[in-house]
C-alpha cells in the first residue's frame, strides 16, 4: 500500500478546510468500513485521509426534532439509528439487517450517505422518507435531499471538500414504509437490489406513494411511473403487478457480482408488490 | 459486458479504413488512452486510465489486431492489467464498415470481461464509466469525419 498522510481535526470546520477541492485522493475518513476495503483491494490510493472521529460530539448524536421528526448527526453509527426510539420503524428495521453488527457499529450515517455505492441501503431509505442532508463546506452549509444527492456509481453532487454534518427525516406520522432487500449469496452480502416502500392513505388506499429502487441501478432511483399507479388506488394484486412492471419499463439495471440485469428485472418485477404489501401491513410511523 | 452500435460516416469505405487502421487515429477517439507503443504492425501496448468519481484505475493494455479484411472489418483482441489492483480486462472489438448511400456505415461490438478484484469491486463503477466512453468514442468518431447519425 502506498504510504499516505492522516489528519486528525477536531472540528469539522478543520476537516473541511484540510479537503482539497480539486484533489479527489484527499478523502474524508468516517467510519471506514467500506473506503478501507477499497484501499485494501486497491481500488482507491489516498494521498490524505482527513479522519472525523475528532470532531465535536454533537455530529455523533441521534435525537428526536420537532413535531416527530428526526435529527441525525453525520458521525453516528448506524447502530444508533437501530436503537435510537426517534428513528422511524422502517430505518430500525433496515439497519437490523445492514451487514452485520461489527459493521453497524463502526460504520456512520454520513459516510452511508456520502459514498454512493448504490448498494448500500440507508439511501433509498432515506429517499423514500423524504430525507434531507444538511452539508458544510467553504462556503458555508446548504440542504441537499437525500433523492437529490446521487449523480451516479460512487458519484454525489457533494464537491470534494464539502461533508454531510446532519441527517434531517421529517416527521413519520401517517406513513407507513417497508424496505425490501434481495441478497443473492449471503444475507449479509451487498443486495442484488433493494426497494424502498413509502405510503400514505386510509387501508387498502394510497394517497400519495414513494418507490425507490437501488442496488440494480447506479443510483437510488424513484420510479415514478410505479408511484403514479398507486396514488389514488386501491392496491390490488393486479395493480402491483402493473406496479412491477412500470418499475422494470422505468429502471435502467445494472449487472454486477450480485447478478446480472436480467435477473435483476425478474426480481425487480415482484418486488415492487412485495414492498407495497409490506408497508401496508406495518403500522405507520 | 458487451457494447455495441453504429455510427454512419461522410466519407468512402477505403478512407474510413485506413483512418480506423491508424493505430494512433483510433486511441485518439477513446479517452483516458496515452503512451501508445506499436510493437509491430499488429501489436500494440499502451496505458489507460479510467478516473470515476474519485477513484482512478491505471491499466497496462495490449492490443493484437487478429483480424483484418480490409476495408469491411477489423477484429482487435486487447488484454489489460491494472496497475495497483488484482485482476485481469479481457475484450475483444470487431469494427465493420459498410458502404452506404453518401458514405459509410460502422459498425463496432467490444465483449469486455473483468476479473479478479477489479471485477468484483471496479466492474459495476466502470461499465458505467464504459457507456460515457462509447459515446464518446462515437462522438469522436463521428468529429472526424464529418456529421452523420449515430445509433446503438
Amino acid at each position: 500500500m502506498m504510504p499516505f498522510e492522516f489528519a486528525e481535526p477536531t472540528t469539522l470546520t478543520e476537516a473541511v478546510e484540510l479537503l482539497d477541492a480539486d484533489d479527489p485522493t484527499v478523502r474524508p475518513l468516517g467510519g471506514g468500513t467500506a473506503l478501507m476495503l477499497m484501499m485494501k483491494s486497491g481500488l482507491f490510493t489516498p494521498s490524505v485521509l482527513v479522519s472525523l472521529q475528532k470532531v465535536e460530539d454533537n455530529y455523533r448524536e441521534v435525537c428526536a426534532g420537532t413535531g416527530g421528526s428526526l435529527s441525525a448527526g453525520a458521525l453516528a453509527p448506524l447502530r444508533a439509528l437501530e436503537l435510537s426510539d426517534a428513528a422511524p420503524a422502517v430505518v430500525r428495521r433496515t439497519m437490523k439487517t445492514l451487514s452485520n453488527v461489527r459493521v453497524r457499529n463502526v460504520a456512520t450515517i454520513g459516510g452511508c450517505l456520502a459514498h454512493g455505492d448504490p448498494h448500500m441501503d440507508l439511501p433509498p431509505v432515506m429517499t423514500a422518507l423524504g430525507a434531507s442532508v444538511t452539508t458544510v463546506g467553504p462556503g458555508g452549509t446548504r440542504t441537499i435531499n437525500v433523492e437529490d444527492l446521487y449523480e451516479g456509481y460512487y458519484e454525489t453532487v457533494l464537491a470534494s471538500n464539502e461533508l454531510i454534518a446532519i441527517l434531517e427525516v421529517p416527521a413519520t406520522a401517517g406513513v407507513r414504509a417497508a424496505y425490501k432487500k434481495v441478497t443473492t449469496r449471503a444475507a449479509d452480502d451487498w443486495p442484488a437490489l433493494g426497494v424502498a416502500v413509502a405510503l400514505t392513505g386510509e387501508g387498502l388506499n394510497v394517497a400519495e406513494a414513494r418507490v425507490v429502487v437501488s442496488a440494480a441501478t447506479e443510483k437510488p432511483t424513484r420510479m415514478k411511473a410505479a408511484e403514479e399507479l398507486l396514488m389514488g388506488a386501491d392496491v390490488t394484486d393486479d395493480l402491483l403487478k402493473q406496479a412491477g412492471d412500470a418499475a422494470v419499463d422505468e429502471a435502467d439495471l445494472i449487472t454486477d457480482p450480485q447478478g446480472s440485469a436480467a435477473y435483476k428485472r425478474e426480481l425487480l418485477r415482484v418486488t415492487v408488490g412485495r414492498a407495497v404489501r409490506s408497508a401496508l401491513e406495518v403500522e405507520a410511523g | 459486458m458487451e457494447f455495441k452500435g453504429e455510427i454512419q460516416v461522410e466519407a468512402p469505405r477505403e478512407a474510413v479504413y485506413e483512418k480506423i487502421r491508424d493505430a494512433r487515429f483510433f486511441v485518439s477517439c477513446i479517452e483516458g488512452v496515452r503512451d501508445l507503443e506499436e510493437v509491430d504492425a499488429t501489436h500494440y501496448t499502451a496505458v489507460m486510465e479510467s478516473k470515476v468519481a474519485y477513484i482512478k484505475i491505471t491499466f497496462g493494455v495490449a492490443v493484437e489486431l487478429v483480424r483484418e479484411d480490409a476495408p469491411a472489418l477489423i477484429e482487435a483482441k486487447i488484454e489489460g492489467r491494472p496497475l495497483k489492483l488484482a485482476g485481469r480486462l479481457s475484450a475483444t472489438s470487431i469494427t465493420r464498415l459498410e458502404e452506404v448511400e453518401g458514405g459509410t456505415k460502422i459498425g463496432y461490438e467490444t465483449d469486455l470481461s473483468l476479473t479478479g478484484k477489479l471485477g468484483s469491486l471496479g466492474r459495476p463503477a466502470l461499465t458505467a464509466k464504459a457507456k460515457e466512453m462509447e459515446k464518446q468514442f462515437a462522438a469522436r468518431l463521428q468529429e472526424a469525419f464529418g456529421q452523420g447519425e449515430v445509433g446503438a
